[in-house]
């Protein structure tokens, strides 16, 4: 019941904020446009959405079997993470360089907290959503590809990382400096995140990557949504720092994170006119075979 | 430039061949130097649990690793699930130190499985150190044939030379806290349901016919192998669905004639007994009989039946085995069984052991292969098998479990408190379950089933909980703390076949880089009490007891360690600095 509870409250609140973004920011002029080219605009995004959903079958399969296979391949780097994470703050505090997380945890007053857990969990939901609703209602197809394919390889490449490394998050490993903030304030959120994670897919940081993408997305339509790239770009920036402040993620996970959504762009830019296939993917591997000289007799 | 041809690769050759002869002069000194091996930083791992799982061990192996950090060594913390522990610990022996609480029962003969050095190249919760030292073996032995009134002397010899050799370093005894919910059901034993016999104890204060409860470690949901190492520790849930002749509650002397209704020993002396069986039935309908004891017995003996050059023993339950010396089966409800040991104490131990359905077990003493191949060797099916309907015989029977959610268990009409054979059962227990179903919910923290309990979701937590949702728990209503002494003990194990821990004097350094007492008030919460050896109670000896101070002291004060002091202890047991760095020969 907790579970259904909550989940039923995150769809509440993001379908509500959702819809009210689509007024403000989207427009009734663009809504209406789209709801009557309904068709045409599907047409010219079913190849992505066929992908994606490739995606993300294989992202739950992946999901629920990785962890398995984790356990027995993966390589554990909960120890490395940490010891970077100490030594990120170096130049701050050249001395007794502390934890990222710690530090982050130390400005902790309940406010920041309740925040942090919003954002988190709502937050996040809804910088993901909207722009799957903004972007189908704009007329070129590009962008809305471009966010299917980013998303995509978002998960595929978490998901690669996620079996090949095992790690756990501060909130597991650091508790003495660390707390597990969301999860010790706002425990009923955890039948939710537990639900969908399994605990060990910490590296890299999906949260920050998925918040990144958006962001970037956002400013790649500027021209159509010039006040979505604010509003994306506080967001996104209240969901990775929520990420180490709820002591779910190193800084180390988030760094990466980065560095994942910055490249899931490049590659929704890549892919954006031509939706990638299995023959294109043949012949770009039989191009790659060609450009190598091999000597025949 | 890369040569080309034959021609060409011999030109090279020849060239490289001169320029080495040219410089030969010198090469003498540099061997000397170059043979000797370089010195690195000590470098160990310390593997744990991740804090939502253990929120004790993991704060126990920070305070260690920062500690001997400080002392010069290189220590890392290496969180892993805690199947993976096991799994590494137990059975690929892959580990340099680990923390880790010990499912004890407080029984002295428990040392032996820990210590036994023959245990030590098998696989499974028997001495997972490699400990081997035949002073050791002889004392174990000795408690097994000592008339009681004289074990507690030989315990207490154990257990001085446990805490002199470390093979393992206990840190303390945490007390079991568990949560309860008022108003449905009541007469919650202390520290909640700890043990199989605590379920059956229960009383119903309205209609209500499920128990709701919490469960931490999800294993049970996936895995229902009673005999399988790395998924069972003190098999309390497989308890309920698997019973043995015997159940010890509380006084192991005196224990509960269980699956046997009636154990008659022989006279003075002769160290054999003649078991009657209670009639009841396995889950899936097939007659209890004595030749499923006695096939248990020989199959948890070898559970290849014969059919492996080297008999492959249970990897649970091992040392238990080793007190029956044969069993024979009288008829379809008598047995006769010798033991190993005079010591009745001792025997009612071995009859303790899970009773397993033969015409289900029986086909699981082949190899375990993957896809038809023999992967590991060595391991029986019965090892690895997940065991799913787990046909058992007590009072509850699996109904069905989703893998890391739930678990249901459901009464068991046919088991033999419902037919009222209840002569030698406690009153309180010799009613049947006053539950007709048990819903496990599998959360994923102590947090979250403390949430699930104030919000009337659950009736209680399965498992303990840590002392961090003490508060949460007071302050929900209707919902009671229950909290209890605990045999269970935490403590730093020691890979003994990997140096430098093949050093006594290393170990009983690194022990001395823990403060007892700090970390019972910090890491329990002051739900503990700090120990040095593994058994409380009648079996310590007065200098052992705990008074503020180990033998072992630290090498600090108040949780401080003294960093000039852990080094020179350090170095006196042999080891060098380099600047603050404890080096040793790197291994070539």
């Amino acid at each position: 019941m907790t579970f259904a509870f909550v989940v039923g409250r995150v769809v509440f609140v993001v379908a509500v904020a959702v819809t009210v973004a689509a007024v403000t920011i989207v427009g009734p002029g663009r809504l209406v446009e789209t709801r009557r080219t309904f068709r045409e605009r599907f047409d010219a995004i079913v190849p992505y959405v066929g992908l994606l959903a490739v995606v993300l079958v294989a992202n739950k399969v992946a999901r629920d079997v990785g962890p398995e296979v984790s356990e027995l391949v993966g390589i554990r780097i909960t120890g490395w993470l940490r010891r970077v994470d100490g030594r990120l703050l170096w130049p701050l505090y050249p001395n007794d360089t502390p934890q990222v997380v710690a530090w982050l945890q130390s400005m902790a007053t309940p406010e920041l907290t309740a925040y942090f857990s919003l954002v988190y969990v709502y937050g996040y939901v809804f910088l993901l959503v909207f722009p799957l609703v903004a972007y189908v209602s704009l007329p070129r197809p590009e962008p809305i590809r471009r966010t299917m394919i980013a998303y995509g390889a978002n998960y595929l490449i978490g998901v690669l990382c996620y079996v090949a490394f095992v790690a756990y998050g501060p909130r597991n490993l650091i508790v003495e400096q660390a707390e597990g903030l969301l999860y010790t304030q706002y425990t009923h959120y955890q039948f939710v995140t537990n639900a969908v994670n399994d605990e060990t897919n910490v590296f890299p940081s999906l949260h920050t990557s998925m918040a990144v993408t958006a962001a970037l997305l956002a400013w790649t339509t500027r021209e159509e949504y010039p006040i979505w790239v604010p509003i994306s770009a506080v967001l996104a920036v209240s969901v990775v720092v929520s990420t180490m402040y709820l002591g779910i993620h190193w800084a180390t996970d988030v760094l990466f994170g980065i560095a994942l959504g910055w490249v899931s762009v490049a590659i929704g830019r890549r892919f954006e006119t031509t939706p990638p296939t299995v023959s294109g993917f043949k012949d770009r591997l039989d191009g790659l075979k060609n450009a190598i000289p091999v000597r025949r007799r | 430039m890369v040569p080309d041809g034959v021609g060409d690769r011999r030109a090279f050759l020849a060239g490289a061949t001169g320029a080495i002869a040219a410089a030969s002069g010198c090469l003498g000194g540099m061997r000397n130097l170059a043979g000797r091996a370089r010195t690195d930083q000590l470098s160990l791992r310390i593997s744990t649990v991740p804090a939502s799982h253990d929120p004790y061990a993991v704060r126990i192996a920070n305070r260690l690793a920062a500690n001997l950090e400080r002392a010069g060594i290189a220590a890392t913390v290496d969180p892993m699930s805690p199947d993976v522990l096991l799994r590494e610990t137990l059975l690929n022996h892959d580990f340099d130190l680990y923390v880790a609480r010990y499912p004890s029962r407080g029984d002295p003969d428990e040392l032996r499985s820990m210590l036994y050095s023959a245990y030590g190249e098998e696989a499974g919760w028997q001495n997972p150190f490699g400990f081997s030292d035949l002073e050791t073996d002889g004392l174990l032995d000795e408690q097994r044939t000592v008339p009681d009134s004289e074990r507690p002397e030989v315990i207490g010899e154990l257990q001085r030379r446990i805490v002199r050799h470390q093979p393992f370093t206990v840190v303390g005894f945490p007390d079991r806290i568990g949560a309860v919910r008022d108003g449905q059901f009541e007469a919650w034993p202390e520290g909640g349901l700890a043990d199989p016999t605590a379920y059956l104890r229960l009383d119903r204060v309205d209609g209500k016919s499920t128990l709701r409860l919490s469960l931490r470690n999800g294993r049970i949901t996936r895995n229902r192998n009673p005999i399988a190492a790395e998924h069972r520790d003190r098999g309390a849930l497989t308890g309920l669905l698997y019973e043995s002749l015997l159940r010890t509650g509380g006084d192991p002397a005196d224990p509960i004639p269980w699956l046997a209704r009636r154990v008659e020993w022989d006279p003075e002396g002769s160290p054999a007994a003649t078991v009657r069986l209670r009639e009841t039935k396995w889950h899936d309908g097939e007659a209890f009989t004595a030749r499923d004891v006695a096939f248990t017995y020989g199959f948890l003996k070898d559970t290849s039946i014969g059919g492996f050059d080297t008999p492959v023993p249970t990897p649970w339950r091992r040392g238990r085995l080793s007190l029956v010396d044969a069993v024979d089966v009288r008829s379809t409800d008598e047995l006769r069984i010798e033991f190993t040991t005079e010591n009745r104490t001792l025997a009612h131990r071995a009859l303790s052991v899970p009773i397993l359905p033969a015409h289900v077990w029986w086909d699981r003493a082949g190899s375990a292969d993957i896809a038809g191949i023999d992967l590991v060797g060595g391991t029986t099916e019965a090892l690895v098998t997940p065991n799913e309907a787990a046909i058992g015989s007590g009072p509850l029977r699996f109904e069905a479990a989703t893998a890391d959610e739930s678990l249901s268990l459901v009464e068991f009409p046919e088991h033999f408190l419902h037919a009222g054979d209840t002569g030698g059962i406690p009153d309180r227990l010799s009613d049947p379950p006053r539950f007709d179903r048990v819903e496990f919910d599998v959360v994923p923290s102590h947090d979250a089933a403390v949430e699930l309990l104030a919000a009337d979701e659950v009736d209680a937590s399965a498992d303990g909980l840590g002392a961090s949702v003490v508060p949460r728990i007071v302050r929900a209503d209707e919902v009671s703390l229950a909290t209890d002494r605990s045999e269970e003990f935490y403590h730093i194990g020691y890979n003994c076949r990997r140096s430098p821990m093949t050093d006594p004097r290393f170990r009983r350094t690194v022990a001395r880089h823990l403060d007892r007492t700090a970390l019972t008030d910090d890491v329990f919460g002051g739900y503990g009490t700090p120990a040095e050896t593994p058994l409380g109670g009648r079996w310590v000896p007065a200098e052992l007891e705990w008074d503020g101070a180990a033998r072992l002291s630290f090498l600090g004060t108040e949780g401080e360690l003294n960093v000039d002091r852990a080094r020179e202890t350090f170095r006196e047991a042999g080891y060098q600095y380099d600047g603050d760095r404890l080096v040793r020969r790197a291994p070539s």
